[in-house]
């Protein structure tokens, strides 16, 4: 049984993109366009990952891993960040909130591909 | 010679000698006292002594006249003679037992007589009385025991010389015989009756040394004409034993006129008498000496001198000890009693010396009632009428000299007042102005004369408030100083400023005199205060908006580096899936058109990650992780990750580092980019030769330098290497696909160390960049 993704980012085109490489590469894959549906997505799909974007409508991305992390049931669920804030916060940011790693924006795909496997391959 | 030896020698003289003279008399007279009583009992022993064996020989001679006369020896002589030869017959018997009766009873009553023997007419021996002596006496010839005794006894009584008996034993016993002729009735000589004398209890005696110490004696001689031995004399004969010459008797002689035993000689010779003298043993003896006529012998009793003058020397010898401890303590005693008056007068001379070197405070002191302690209080007073002249003196000139000071700083003091480039006010404690100084005249436009009597508020502007006023007059009349700024009017009515110092001047009781104001015009320094104050208050508010539009700046790179990055990414991820082939297979055309692209899209990234972090590095956003470490790892990384780019550019890339490096302070990721960079920049123009990376220590600095073979940076140019955007000689970044910010972030992080970054250059020969980095970071590290 193939894993499941969920994706998280206010991009259509973005959401697009990488899902369709995702798909392609073998994986199910949840989309949400904000944090607050996204959060619920989590909740209900129960996905084997999550891929989540920093600025976020409704919800930030931060917010989201904070309520995930709190969860017994989900916690140990792995959340990887994309963010085009390209500088050190977000090394902290993903530090403080115990997430699993993080991506800059623009990303070479193998980057992607390969943090993915790592955390769920 | 100092007045106490004086005394001393005084002393001596006139103690010493009197009683050495008393002592030396007491002491004589008092000896001769004891000589003659000891004298005195030596003649008592002496006549005593005599008198008593003189009237032994009276006594024994009457005892021997009775035997004479005996019917019992007249009757039984004969018979005892006649039967001489036969001794058992009973006539015999008869006679001898009647003879026993009468004599053997003497013997017992008579304790000298040692024996009473009776002689034949021929001289022997034919009875003894003492029964023991039978087997050794009888028939014995009398003059065998001594010469002539029985011719002597038959003329008359006759007594023997003395003489050792030379029949019994060992030790000699000393004899004397008493002879005296026996006649019958007839009148016809029968025989003789002899006594013999022990010398015993004669001698016992006389040697009885009662009354005569350890050392006196008493002795009997005889003078000789010559000696048993056949010297020629005179001598005299020693009879008895001596008390320290035991083998004396009969023995010892001295010759007549010899210097020893003068008593003796003395006595023997029949003279009486008693004196000091020698004895036999050569010593000064005390001696009394006598004759004894009946006899014919001398008797002397002495006793040694020393002896006789024992008790004397003990008295001789007190008496000196008393003589010493009195002088002794008199001496002492005479001292002290010299220090009570010697004292005095020495501290007197004491005082006079330290009074004469100059110090009028010292005092003789004495509590002394005698004539010394007056002239040491005389002396004091003396002093101390001096001392009180000399500082009523020294008191005048000091008040001279103080009057003469207090003039000269009068007048210095006027002269300071007169040209003080301050103004001066003295007013009096009502606050009317008494003087006014010639500045002040200057300043405000008026004259002494228009302003004495007034008050300071002719000045007042107005600008200050009523409460002011009342408080610096508050605080002048209690006491302490004004200081403060006055905004006053001119008499022309111009505004001016001054600085004043307002203080009451008290009197020595405490009251306020005057009043004296300082001022100094500061009208001028009020206005430059001001325009600096209008200055600095354009140039905080420039600032302020310069730091806002920095901010703004600072937040619309930001936010415009975000939003570019979003669509960046998604353009990228799909050119990517379409020339990776995910979408379709491509042609080569397709797929190298679709690389062109992917190539722009990230070197567009590139320079807005570029600005990014310039912006940030400018603003002082950047932060670092500061850390101590070896600087070679991020250069090592940096060589490592360039290799590929250098070599397949056919460059060498080589690497040196000094041995030993220390370890620094500095962030692993930002010295890597600067590193990269310069490496990076050295690839990029350099066609030919290679690339040389160095890392050394200078001072406390570890310095890196990125050499090449490039063709150079001309040297107008070097300076605008570091500046943001700024590529050489119109070169873009198309061809390099720089974005021109490297250098320009590299200068930042490298100040941001608390090092610096420099480069080195000619054109046509190579550059090298270099930079250093402190070993022990920055303050703000």
């Amino acid at each position: 049984m193939s894993k499941k993704i969920l994706m998280i980012d206010d991009e259509q085109d973005f959401l697009d993109l990488v899902s369709f490489r995702l798909k392609k590469s073998g994986y199910d894959v949840l989309l949400s366009a904000d944090g607050e549906d996204g959060l619920v997505k989590v909740r209900a799909e129960r996905p084997d990952l999550v891929l989540l974007d920093l600025g976020l409508p409704r919800m930030s991305g931060q917010e989201v891993c904070t309520e995930i992390k709190k969860d017994e049931k989900m916690k140990s669920t792995p959340v990887i960040f994309l963010s085009a804030n390209a500088d050190r916060d977000i090394d902290a940011i993903t530090k403080d909130l115990s997430a699993q790693g993080y991506i800059s924006k623009p990303f070479q795909p193998d980057e992607l591909m390969n943090v993915i496997e790592r955390n769920i391959g | 010679m100092k007045i106490k030896q004086k005394l001393v020698m005084l002393f001596l003289i006139f103690l010493i000698v009197p009683s050495a003279i008393i002592s030396i008399l007491i002491f004589t007279n008092l000896e001769n006292v004891l000589v003659s009583a000891r004298r005195d009992e030596i003649n008592v022993i002496a006549d005593l002594k005599k008198d008593k064996i003189e009237h032994y020989f009276t006594d024994l001679k009457g005892s021997v006249r009775i035997a004479q006369d005996y019917y019992n020896i007249k009757t039984n002589l004969p018979i005892v003679t006649k039967y001489s030869e036969h001794r058992n017959d009973q006539r015999y018997l008869k006679a001898k037992e009647m003879l026993d009766r009468q004599l053997s009873a003497w013997l017992k009553v008579k304790k000298e007589v040692s024996d009473i023997y009776l002689v034949s007419p021929d001289g022997k021996v034919v009875y003894c009385a003492d029964r023991s002596h039978i087997l050794i006496d009888l028939d014995a010839r009398l003059d065998d025991m001594s010469d002539h005794v029985f011719e002597e006894g038959k003329k008359g009584f006759y007594l023997s010389g003395i003489f050792k008996d030379k029949r019994q034993g060992p030790v000699p016993k000393f004899r004397m015989l008493a002879a005296a002729p026996i006649y019958s009735f007839d009148n016809k000589f029968i025989g003789e009756v002899v006594f013999e004398i022990n010398m015993v209890s004669i001698f016992d005696f006389i040697q009885e040394s009662t009354g005569l110490g350890r050392s006196g004696e008493t002795l009997i001689v005889e003078k000789k004409e010559s000696l048993p031995g056949g010297k020629d004399g005179p001598f005299i004969l020693f009879l008895n034993t001596l008390r320290h010459d035991p083998g004396s008797a009969l023995n010892r002689h001295d010759h007549f006129g010899s210097k020893t035993s003068l008593p003796a000689q003395l006595a023997a010779t029949g003279e009486n008498g008693s004196g000091l003298s020698m004895d036999y043993r050569g010593k000064k003896v005390l001696a009394a000496w006598r004759y004894m006529p009946s006899l014919n012998w001398g008797l002397v009793t002495k006793m040694d001198n020393d002896e006789a003058l024992d008790k004397i020397n003990a008295i001789r010898n007190i008496v000196i000890i008393i003589c010493i401890l009195t002088v002794a303590i008199i001496g002492l005693v005479m001292v002290s009693v010299l220090d009570g008056v010697v004292g005095p007068i020495k501290a007197l001379h004491k005082g006079t010396e330290i009074i004469g070197s100059g110090d009028l405070d010292y005092k003789v002191g004495t509590s002394a009632q005698d004539e010394i302690g007056q002239l040491s209080r005389a002396f004091d007073e003396m002093t101390g009428k001096l001392k009180r002249t000399m500082a009523s003196r020294d008191e005048l000139n000091r008040v001279l000299s103080e009057l003469n000071k207090n003039r000269e700083w009068l007048q210095t003091t006027s002269l300071a007042v007169e040209q003080n480039p301050a103004s001066i006010v003295v007013t009096d404690p009502n606050g009317s102005i008494e003087y006014v100084n010639p500045k002040f005249i200057e300043l405000t436009g008026y004259t002494l004369e228009e302003v004495k009597g007034k008050t300071p508020r002719i000045l007042k502007s107005g600008k200050h408030s009523d409460e002011f006023y009342k408080q610096l007059w508050a605080t002048i009349t209690s006491g302490p100083t004004w200081r403060g700024e006055f905004h006053d009017k001119k008499k022309n009515g111009e505004l001016y400023w001054e600085t004043a110092s307002i203080s009451p001047i008290k009197d020595k009781e405490g009251k306020i005199i005057n009043f004296v104001a300082v001022k100094e015009d500061i009208t001028e320094r009020k206005q430059t205060e001001a325009k600096v104050e209008e200055q600095n208050k354009q140039i905080r508010q420039q600032l302020e908006k310069i730091e806002e539009l920095y901010k703004i700046k600072s937040d619309f790179t930001s936010t415009v580096s975000h939003e570019l990055r979003t669509p960046l990414t998604a353009i990228k991820e799909g050119i990517t899936l379409v020339a990776d082939g995910s979408a379709g297979a491509l042609n080569d055309d397709q797929r190298n058109f679709l690389s062109i692209a992917k190539n722009n899209v990230d070197r567009l990234n590139r320079l807005i990650n570029d600005v990014l972090d310039f912006s940030k590095l400018e603003a002082k956003k950047m932060p670092f992780n500061f850390a101590l470490g070896d600087i070679s790892a991020p250069v090592k990384e940096g060589v490592a990750s360039n290799r590929m780019t250098a070599e397949k550019k056919g460059l060498e890339i080589a690497f040196e580092a000094q041995e030993g490096l220390p370890q620094a302070v500095f962030d692993q990721d930002r010295i890597f980019q600067v590193v990269n960079n310069l490496i990076g920049n050295a690839i990029k123009f350099t066609e030919k030769g290679g690339i040389k990376i160095s890392l050394g220590k200078v001072d406390e600095k570890i310095k890196v330098c990125v050499s090449d073979t490039g063709k150079g940076i001309s040297t107008e140019d070097l300076p605008r290497l570091f500046v943001m955007y700024s590529q050489l000689g119109g070169v873009t970044g198309r061809k390099t696909g720089g974005t021109g910010l490297g250098l320009a972030i590299s200068k930042q992080i490298i100040e941001q160390h608390g090092g610096a970054i420099w480069a080195e250059s000619e054109r046509g020969k190579g550059s090298r960049f270099c930079f250093t980095v402190p070993l022990k970071g920055t303050e703000t590290a």
